[in-house]
């Protein structure tokens, strides 16, 4: 059992935060004595999904099933495509992001790009802070090693995702989204994340989405991604 | 079987709608879930499949709904009459 304080949601949402992560070998009585304790603001739990005695408990002390996120991982395999698929694919580049697309995608940020989370879920949060949360979240992650990258059309800016080195060639896309223009294109269905990792010399690459985005988990399984674990997650304001 | 027949079977088969709940004249993408990007892709490549044509990339991101789809078509000499 791994318990955080997300110092980063204080300054995000204004709420003193924690999260917990259970793991699969905690015992039910030591975290019944932890959970006693918690006595934050707004906590965060994730609950294996192979764990529905801890999700029951939870339940009866009062925290609220928000989602659930989906680990998926692509190990690069080639992928089977369709003709359509193919022409699309083909017809899209991935290049750096400078300092100007970084301004624009914030804009992009700020007329609602992310809207299932579960931040903007919650009736207890204002649509401006769930906003300001993924500003602050893209600033945190250009402070730190995380490449941003574009995709274009015909020299427009369509998308961005970006790339993290967690261990030697095992990377993470924190985020990634497509802009407002491009979401009903049906582009969404082309993923060219694995094509840059192995460009980069990487093995595999994974990245979570909830269960309130199904048409993300789709496009991520037609393009060879596989689901590799799935967490419960419960809130509750205190 | 018309062109008319052939393009609303098209949009049945690959978005997997049932007739009777969905006024599929009025369909625009996203209005139904299996109408996402995915199945975005399939019904282009049922389209092209059903009438013999290859679209440009374009049509096949312009293509938002059932409407805008027939004034598509004619662009690869197929006529969806009413």
């Amino acid at each position: 059992m791994k318990i955080t304080e997300a110092v980063w949601e204080k300054r995000n949402l204004g709420v003193d935060t924690i999260e917990v992560t259970f793991e699969n070998k905690d015992g039910l009585d030591e975290i019944e004595k932890q959970i006693e304790i918690l006595d934050k603001e707004y906590v965060v739990l994730r609950i294996p999904s192979d764990r529905p005695d801890i999700l029951w408990f939870m339940e009866k002390c009062n925290y609220r099933y928000v989602e659930d996120i989906v680990e998926l991982v692509s190990y690069l395999r080639p992928v089977s495509q369709s003709s359509v698929q193919k022409r699309v694919y083909d017809s899209i580049a991935v290049e750096q992001m400078n300092v100007q697309d970084i301004e624009a995608l914030l804009c992009e940020v700020k007329q609602g790009m992310f809207a299932t989370d579960r931040i903007s879920l919650d009736d207890f949060f204002k649509p401006e802070q769930a906003k300001q949360r993924y500003a602050n979240w893209i600033q945190d992650e250009m402070a730190g090693k995380t490449e941003f990258l574009k995709y274009t059309y015909k020299g427009n800016t369509i998308a961005f995702f970006t790339l993290k080195e967690l261990e030697e060639g095992y990377y993470d896309v924190p985020l990634g989204g497509f802009y407002k223009q491009y979401r009903n294109s049906g582009m969404g269905a082309i993923v060219k994340v694995p094509e840059e990792v192995k460009k980069r010399g990487g093995k595999k690459v994974r990245t979570n989405v909830s269960t309130n985005n199904l048409p993300q988990i789709r496009n991520l399984i037609i393009n060879g991604y596989i689901p590799e674990s799935i967490s419960h997650i419960f809130i509750k304001h205190c | 079987m018309t062109n008319l027949e052939k393009y609303r079977k098209a949009f049945i088969d690959a978005l997997e709608i049932e007739e009777e709940k969905v006024e599929i004249e009025e369909l625009a993408y996203q209005d139904i879930p299996q109408w996402d990007s995915v199945g975005h892709m399939g019904l282009i490549a049922e389209l092209e499949d059903t009438f013999d044509i290859m679209m440009d990339t374009d049509d096949i991101i312009d293509f938002n709904s059932y409407k805008a789809g027939k004034e598509i078509m004619k662009k690869y000499g197929v006529v969806i009459g009413e």
